[in-house]
């Protein structure tokens, strides 16, 4: 008996009691035992928590509290400036790295040679471990060795060094900047593949039809991808609204909370001043947005699949 | 309404100094306003990229392309007027029917308003009975349906040429033939000059006003279907166009008199020299039956020659049957009637008349005598009254 | 007709466009996309090159104001120190000194191999559970009709969009009731949590342009549907289940967020390990640099082979190539 039938028939006599029809989720019940544990679970925890007080350090003895904590978020002097830098996050890094992105995917297409190899080393950004890309950007934009420092005023754009990732006025920016670098070539890509989807004989077919190429990148191109598109736009939204180690590598966050984001408030909430109540209501918040977002995702995904 | 001609054209890939790849090579093709042409030959020939050049889809290494009489060159595919229809039909599949078909329109710079080119597109969805489908995307189509679509998107410009790329190869057999007979009566009825590449001889034969026979991206023969089954120009357009494969055996040639001697292994026969219009001066040629030509000579006699062959393989076609046998010649093909009493291990003995005969430059390939029609009731005649 | 006689071809120029069709336009798209290329290449490669020149730097050097664009005295300095120093966290000192007669006394604080094989040790367990789990539910999610199949898929995706900063917290909770605060087998379990949905994605991608006949061939040849999953779906999915595995070693050599909250310094990988140490005092950013290379190679080595799967893997199966 080989190894194979053995497995068999262990499996077999394992799920000899079980009905015919329910065998097809066997082998699915790890996979979601699983996810049903470590993520669905924690989500459906975050929300009990967040109506009660309760220490990271006793984390027992918790008091039930109702919505304070909500009410709590809404009071917090920092809420407002967290909210606004997530929303220039999502919104300011997004589009940036969608423009980036699809202009890199672009050139890559067609415009350049070795497009295999381009596409390889334009992904270096995205793949390499978060900290050490964030600490690149920090290294760049950081303190008297900065070489951003040193290339404006290169360029004139300022007299003299300023500081930069600890300033109130400038620190937003170097992670977004930092981020759009490590996230526009993932769009490049989602580009790249897009446009080579597309079945060169429409577009020979566009030109015998007298298309100009601007028509054919109206006409064709974009229409052809479209949903892609969409799916890779969501994308770029979901990994910037959660985004925390790109802010808490390049500044924690600050100074005060000058570029915090919702994932850093979190963070500091829980993980710094132990308030696990407050932090998990904060994590709701979250959730809903990502929320949101999935269910674009998922309904932009079915509209691919069912029109391809 | 356009005349035209492939003037000397050439098509390397990649770089034509070092290891470049000649597709085409000087080429020349001159098509009459109105005329159906095609371009015949297996894959790999150059055929789709001869038609890639007429459209501007490709721009030709050397040589030019002129539109009556007007080098087009360097007009971009857009600019030329030129309408394809593609293999694969490459409808815009996020477009409706009525978009598809309305596109160039739009796309041209014409006066057209809105309603004048709606008014077009269903003019051209009634004459392609299309016109219940206009608001479906190509998803939802047949295959069938989408041809029709995409020979729509063709004429509704009403363009300088038709371009077409094997625009059958994906339909199943039936559709293939209603849809070629659709083709021809198009052509014909909107009389637009037309060029069209395929590797089926058969759609060839039964489509083409003339027909280009291109291997290895060369032309070998440009002429009518007739001229090209009857006449072909060399030993590959003997055997790539009719089907059945011909036959073909060695022989050997000697004068004598008034008619050519052939000696093969097993037969030999007397050509008449008024038969052959070129002179012979080789003693070798190489000999060529078509199936369709050879008879059994139990049922007609012929004053060619008669050789046994030994049956193995009857595959009935409807009232004829090909029949492939081994004789002292070699293997033979043959398309005979009468083949019902016919078993494998049977003997019958086969002929051909000598008009029908082909004769080939062994070295060169260059036809020596092609197959004559005319001659064929006469000669029929004589053998039988001398047979007989 | 055309009035200009001079082209022949101009009644064909009706439909011209300057930027497509003048020479002038030409070198305009030329130069457009020339500069283009050249400031997205340099956006996208300056930060890697940097990188790479630092870590060349010697210390005093990269103290240096303003910023030296090549390293005027390349040195290995920084991947000495880091090797170094972590031959003396990890108390192989006494071995080296015995073995090679050399003293190593570190000025800096990182263990770069101990950070390395819990890395390892947490993402190939977190591979392996993610590809062994991941392809048995895809195979039945790609073959079998069943009830609540969509929303399954549906749930699986969705999963992937959550994990990260908005479960931290409960995540920190769940794992402390567990008992697997400060275990890696807690990495392990979340990692493979976080990465199977991805697996059953792509896998079931696979699945579905398998083609049936070479199924039912095997049917034909009186293999169960468990002997054609092993015998003829596995061998010949190889490629896309190497693929899986790197994708979610990956995952897992890359992220910060529940190593961070769920060990304790003794415990680190490389993302949480590497961020102490950058952000100590006096970071040596020649050093730092080194290790990023060193823990960048494994990245860079999958990335080759699973470029070809990547947008794939990453959309779902949404999109691809």
């Amino acid at each position: 008996m080989s190894y194979v039938d053995q497995a068999q028939s262990s499996y077999r006599s394992a799920t000899r009691y079980i009905p015919e029809s329910l065998r097809v989720y066997l082998p699915i019940l790890p996979v979601m035992a699983l996810v049903g544990l470590f993520i669905l679970y924690p989500i459906a925890q975050a929300i009990y928590s967040s109506f009660f007080t309760k220490s990271l350090l006793a984390p027992s003895e918790a008091e039930f509290v109702g919505l304070a904590n909500y009410v709590e978020i809404w009071a917090d002097p920092d809420i407002h400036q967290v909210l606004w830098n997530t929303f220039v996050w999502v919104t300011v890094g997004s589009l940036a790295a969608i423009v980036l992105g699809f202009l890199m995917g672009w050139l890559l297409d067609e415009k350049l040679p070795y497009t295999s190899v381009a596409s390889a080393i334009v992904l270096i950004p995205w793949v390499l471990p978060r900290v050490v890309g964030a600490s690149i950007w920090q290294f760049m934009f950081g303190g008297s060795q900065g070489i951003v420092n040193e290339l404006l005023v290169q360029m004139g754009v300022i007299d003299e060094y300023i500081v930069m990732l600890g300033a109130n006025q400038y620190s937003l920016w170097p992670p977004i900047i930092g981020m759009v670098w490590r996230l526009a070539p993932l769009f490049a890509l989602l580009t790249l593949t897009s446009l080579q989807g597309i079945d060169e004989h429409l577009y020979e077919a566009a030109r015998m039809d007298g298309a100009t190429p601007w028509e054919q990148f109206r006409y064709i191109t974009i229409p052809m991808m479209k949903y892609n598109l969409a799916i890779g736009f969501l994308l770029m939204l979901i990994y910037n609204v959660r985004n925390f180690s790109m802010v808490w590598v390049m500044t924690k966050g600050g100074p005060g909370v000058s570029s915090s984001t919702l994932p850093v408030m979190i963070y500091r909430a829980a993980f710094i001043d132990f308030e696990v109540g407050f932090a998990s209501a904060l994590s709701v918040l979250l959730f809903v947005v990502l929320l949101v977002f999935s269910y674009y995702y998922i309904k932009f995904y079915d509209k691919v699949r069912g029109d391809m | 309404m356009t005349h035209l001609e492939l003037d000397s054209v050439k098509k390397v890939f990649g770089d034509p100094e070092k290891e470049g790849v000649v597709a085409v090579n000087d080429l020349d093709i001159d098509v009459p306003d109105g005329d159906f042409l095609v371009l015949l030959g297996p894959s790999g020939c150059g055929k789709t990229t001869t038609l890639r050049m007429i459209g501007g889809l490709e721009d030709p290494t050397e040589g030019e392309v002129r539109f009556d009489g007007t080098v087009v060159n360097d007009v971009k595919a857009r600019n030329r007027d030129v309408a394809m229809v593609f293999q694969d039909f490459a409808l815009y599949p996020h477009m409706t029917v009525r978009e598809n078909l309305g596109f160039g329109l739009r796309r041209e710079n014409n006066d057209m308003t809105g309603t004048e080119i709606d008014e077009r597109v269903t003019e051209v969805a009634e004459m392609l009975e299309i016109e219940e489908l206009l608001n479906n995307k190509p998803a939802q189509l047949s295959g069938g349906q989408k041809q029709r679509v995409a020979l729509g998107r063709a004429i509704i410009r009403e363009p300088r040429l038709f371009l077409f790329d094997e625009p059958l190869a994906n339909l199943d057999a039936k559709l293939r033939k209603t849809m070629r007979t659709e083709i021809d009566e198009l052509q014909s009825e909107v009389g637009i000059t037309s060029a069209y590449v395929t590797h089926n001889q058969e759609e060839a034969m039964t489509i083409a006003d003339k027909i280009a026979i291109l291997n290895d991206g060369e032309l070998q023969q440009l002429g009518t279907p007739d001229q090209v089954f009857n006449e072909p120009a060399n030993l590959f357009v003997a055997q790539f166009v009719g089907s059945p494969d011909m036959n073909l055996f060695q022989g050997a040639l000697s004068e004598r008199g008034d008619s050519y001697r052939i000696e093969m292994d097993a037969a030999s026969f007397d050509i008449p020299k008024r038969l052959v219009d070129t002179e012979i001066d080789t003693d070798e040629v190489l000999v060529g039956f078509r199936p369709q030509d050879l008879y059994q000579a139990r049922t007609r006699a012929t004053n060619g020659p008669e050789f046994d062959t030994q049956v193995r393989v009857v595959e009935p076609v409807g009232t004829e049957a090909i029949v492939h046998g081994t004789s002292a010649l070699g293997d033979v093909t043959a398309k005979v009637g009468r083949f019902h009493d016919l078993e494998p291990e049977d003997q019958m003995e086969l002929t051909i008349a000598p008009e029908h005969v082909y004769l080939f430059d062994p070295t060169t390939e260059s036809l020596l005598k092609g197959r004559l029609v005319t001659e064929r009731a006469e000669g029929g005649t004589s053998a039988d009254s001398v047979e007989a | 007709m055309a009035t200009d006689n001079t082209d022949p071809t101009a009644e064909y120029r009706k439909n011209q466009s300057w930027l497509y069709d003048s020479k002038a336009g030409g070198y305009v798209r030329k130069t457009a996309i020339g500069l283009l290329t050249l400031v997205i290449g340099v956006f996208v490669l300056f930060p890697l090159y940097w990188m790479v020149v630092t870590a060349f730097k010697t210390t005093s050097e990269i103290q240096q104001i303003p910023p030296t664009v090549f390293p005027a005295d390349p040195s290995l300095e920084g991947f000495r120190l880091v090797i170094e120093s972590s031959i003396q966290a990890g108390g192989y000192a006494g071995l080296v000194s015995d073995l090679f007669g050399i003293t190593v006394t570190s000025a800096i604080d990182i263990n770069l191999l101990g950070l390395i094989v819990n890395s390892l040790k947490v993402a190939v367990g977190a591979g392996l559970i993610a590809v062994v789990l991941g392809t048995g539910a895809s195979y039945v999610l790609s073959r079998r009709e069943f009830r609540g199949k969509n929303l399954l898929m549906s749930l699986l995706l969705a999963s992937l969009m959550f994990p990260g900063t908005a479960i931290m917290v409960p995540e920190w909770e769940l794992i402390s009731t567990l008992g697997l605060f400060n275990t890696h087998l807690a990495l392990i379990l979340i990692y493979g949590a976080m990465t199977s949905p991805f697996v059953v994605w792509l896998m079931k991608g696979f699945f579905d342009d398998f083609p049936d006949s070479i199924i039912e061939a095997s049917q034909i040849d009186q293999c169960t549907p468990f002997e054609t999953f092993w015998y003829v779906l596995v061998p010949m999915a190889r490629n896309s289940l190497i693929a899986s595995f790197i994708f979610a070693f990956l995952l897992a050599w890359n992220e910060l967020v529940f190593a961070l909250t769920l060990l304790d310094n003794s415990k680190f990988t490389v993302p949480p390990g590497l961020l102490t140490f950058v952000q100590g005092f006096n970071t040596q950013w020649n050093v730092v640099a080194a290790a990023s290379i060193i823990v960048s190679i494994p990245v860079l080595a999958g990335l080759a082979y699973i470029q070809r799967y990547f947008v794939q893997g990453l959309t779902g199966g949404a999109i691809k190539g």
